[in-house]
Parts: structure tokens; sequence; C-alpha cells
């Protein structure tokens, strides 16, 4: 089975199937090939859950038989997946309750704490430790005074400078940077065709 | 497009041509840098400080939090994440010299025996492969909330000394430089994509911003033929360049020439 983990085999299917998605994008030809390809992408992935699910049970269970700080929430996480998993299977009304009156709220929640957290988060966080970001804070500045109602019946200077940064510096920037970004891609899409870059498979 | 003939699609002539360019000049550099020419490049400050960091760590006492990111291999993401893995082998090496324990957050299950082989490589050639165990790439779910909490609730609790975000980044960015910033991190991120760079400019001490990241990828490898690609990419930059200057002459002068062949 050694062959399996030599790096060849994977470079020379990312190389075939690249051709291929090539191919399909600039001459249309091999379009159900690559629509095969996109399914199949998927169902792999999902497959890899069991990998996944390998970790978080062993790293969880590991948590609670060590007694390690926190290790009954390790316990709740664990003891609602087996529920879960195990409702999905007996008893399929159960599992859409758990899922609409359990699941969607806590998603919900966690989404409106996350979104707290982040400007909490940033309000403290965020310090001017560069020029650039002394830049960045001046310009935030201006754009605050140029985007809310009071800043240009104030100073009518706001709107004009407003304008200016977003129709010249910024849109100029953006898109220096997005050209930089699709050669980038090119660069790493030619390096993991020849072979030199690996780190997807695990060699660096 | 000769050989082509009629089955090219209408509107791709232009990306092929440069595709083929972009090619050609990608072998020839790496091709030139076999031979053995010497390419001098620009220190990316942000890879050349990762010593610095991971030896912060190790005078604290505290672990490296790395993360690539809330995306995977399976999308057009995937270059993002390439790069961000190709670091985390440099980091991981790093660790392994200096002693210091690393914890590798991933959210997308193929990504776990990819970090944990990475990492495991990371700390033998390190020359402290004992130091390596499974448990140090930590898995937390393929939801991107789940993600967020899990990282931002590690950060607070443990308080790594330096907090790493390399890769396909997406709004758990936010949440996870904010708590860094909040726990007293030392923060290290590359961000390719435009709305995050403000907050890792602001957060971070250390950042990547755009094709750096990329560059970066390559950068850590240290070695001639990975080198000259970054140097392909500056000509083709080059290239680039003439082109909007043309394009920016001929539309002062009323031509839509330039246009057109973006256009072919």
């Amino acid at each position: 089975m050694s062959f399996l983990k030599k790096t060849e085999i994977p470079i020379a299917l990312y190389l075939f199937i690249s051709a291929i998605v090539l191919v399909e994008h600039f001459t249309g030809i091999g379009s159900s090939l690559v629509d095969s390809f996109n399914s199949g992408i998927i169902i792999v992935w999902t497959l890899t859950y069991l990998i996944g699910t390998y970790t978080l049970t062993r790293h969880n269970l590991n948590i609670i038989q060590r007694r390690r700080p926190g290790w009954y929430y390790s316990l709740i996480l664990f003891g609602s997946a087996i529920i879960f998993f195990v409702l999905g299977f007996v008893d399929n009304s159960k599992y859409l309750w758990v899922q609409t009156n359990v699941l969607t709220p806590l998603e919900g929640a966690m989404l409106s704490y996350v979104g707290m957290y982040m400007y909490t988060c940033m309000f403290r966080g965020a310090r001017t430790r560069s020029l650039d970001a002394g830049v960045l804070l001046l310009v935030t500045i201006l754009m605050l005074f140029y985007m809310m109602p009071l800043g240009p019946a104030v100073w009518p200077g706001f709107e004009t400078i407003g304008n200016w940064i977003n129709s010249v510096p910024n849109t100029g920037a953006q898109r220096a940077i997005l050209i930089g970004m699709g050669l980038g891609l090119l660069a790493v899409m030619v390096r993991t065709w020849l072979g030199l870059e690996k780190s997807f498979l695990g060699r660096s | 497009m000769i050989i082509m003939g009629n089955t090219m699609k209408a509107g791709t002539y232009t990306d092929f041509f440069f595709l083929a360019i972009a090619l050609i000049i990608y072998i020839y550099s790496i091709r030139t840098a076999m031979t053995g020419r010497r390419i001098n490049l620009r220190k990316l400050a942000t890879i050349e400080a990762i010593p610095e960091a991971v030896a912060r760590a190790a005078e604290m006492g505290a672990p490296i939090h790395y993360s690539t990111a809330a995306a995977g291999t399976h999308t057009s993401d995937a270059a993002m994440t390439i790069a961000g893995l190709a670091i985390l082998g440099e980091v991981a090496r790093q660790c392994g010299k200096f002693g210091v324990p690393l914890r590798y957050s991933c959210n997308i299950s193929y990504l776990i025996p990819v970090g944990q082989d990475l990492i495991k490589q990371g700390y033998t050639d390190g020359g402290r492969p004992e130091m390596y165990n499974d448990d140090m790439v930590v898995y937390t779910t393929e939801q991107q909330r789940a993600f967020m909490s899990s990282v931002s609730g590690y950060l607070m609790r443990e308080k790594p000394a330096v907090n790493m975000i390399f890769g396909a980044t997406y709004w758990e960015t936010t949440v996870v430089l904010g708590a860094g910033a909040v726990a007293g991190c030392m923060q290290m991120a590359g961000v390719p994509r435009l709305y995050y760079m403000p907050i890792a400019v602001t957060t971070c001490d250390y950042t990547l911003i755009g094709e750096e990241l990329y560059a970066a990828a390559a950068y850590v490898e240290n070695v001639p033929h990975e080198m000259a690609t970054i140097q392909a990419q500056d000509w083709l930059k080059a290239i680039m360049i003439v082109i909007l200057i043309l394009g920016t002459i001929a539309s002062s002068i009323g031509s839509d020439i330039i246009s057109k062949f973006l256009g072919w």
C-alpha cells in the first residue's frame, strides 16, 4: 500500500482533473464530466466527516476521562451529539423537533453573541500599531463622517473627501490587490501542477 | 486558438492567451532558477518574524495557536488554504526547534490528517519529534460559528503567546483576531480578502495582505525554484501594468482597442 502514500499519484490526479476543467472552461467540452467531478467532491468531502467525527470523539473523550478543566462541556457536547445522532435513526419527528426548537434558536443566539462579541473585541483590540494602521484609522474617521447624515451637514467637505476616497484610492487599491491575487492564485496552481507545492498532501 | 478552431467559447480567447503567457513565464523562470541563478527577493517581514514569535512563546512558556480559517481545498478557496498550510509547516518546524506546543484549529475534516502530517514532520525537522501528538490538531466541526466560538473560547481561556491565522479568511477572522487582541497575544495574519485587511492591520503585529500570502507559501520553502515563481509573478505584474497604461492612453484618446482585446 506504500504506493498510495506517494505524492505523484494525487499530483497526477490534480493535473488530470485541472486539465479537464480548463478545457471545459475554454471550449465547453466535457461539461457533464466536470459536473460529475463537482458532485464527486461533495461525496468525498462528506465521507471525510468520519475523520472529523473520530477526531472530535477522541478529543472530547480524552478530556472527560482525564477530568481536564471544563470536562463537563465535553460531556454535554458528546451526549448531545449521541442523542441527536440516535434520534435521526429512531424518531424523525423528534429529530426535527430538536432541530427546530433547540438547534436553530441556539445557532441564532450564537450568531447574535458572536456579532456583539466581534464589535466589543474590535473596540478593545484594534490599535494603531503602525503607520498603516494610523492611515487606516484616519480614513475610517473621514468615511464615518461621510457616511453619517450629520457629517456633510456639519461640513460639506466630508462629502467631497468621502467621494474621492471611494472612487480614487479605494477603487485603485482594490483593483491592484485583485490583480495581484489573481496572479498569486495562478502561481499556486502552477506550483501544484509542477509538484512543487505539496503542503496540501501533508508534506512540506 | 488556430488548432481549436471554432470550439473556443466566445470571450475566453484573452483568458486563454494570458494563461498561456503566464505558464510560459512561470516554466521559463523555474527552469532558469534550476540552473543555479540566484534570485533576490524583498524580505517578507511577517515570515521573517515567525522565529521571533516562536521564541517569544518559548520564553513565556505558552503555546502557539494556528488556523487556516474556515475554508478548505474543495472550493475556489483552495489556493489560499494551500498557502496557509505551507506556512503551518514552517511554524511547526520552528515550534519543534524551540520546543513550543502548537495548536492547529481546523473546521474542515479532511484537513485533520493533512495538518497532523505537516505538524509531525515540522516537529521532526525541528529536532523534537517526541513533542508531537495528534491532539495538536483540533477539529471544530464544519460550522463557521462553531469554529469561531471554539477558537475565541480557547484564546480567552488558554491565552497563547501567539495567534496566527493564514488562509481563506472569512468573517471568523474578525472574531479570532479580536479575541486574540483582547487575550494579549502577539498576532500574525495572512488575509487575501479585501474586506478583512483593515481588521488584520489594526489587530495584528505582522500582516500579509493579498498576494503576499501566496508569495509567502513559496518564500517559506526558500528554494530557488519556489522563489522563481514569485519572480515570474512580478514579470506578469509588469505586463499587467503595461496593459493598464496602454488602456488608459487608449481610452483617453477615444480608442476602445484595449477593452475590445480584454473582452475578446
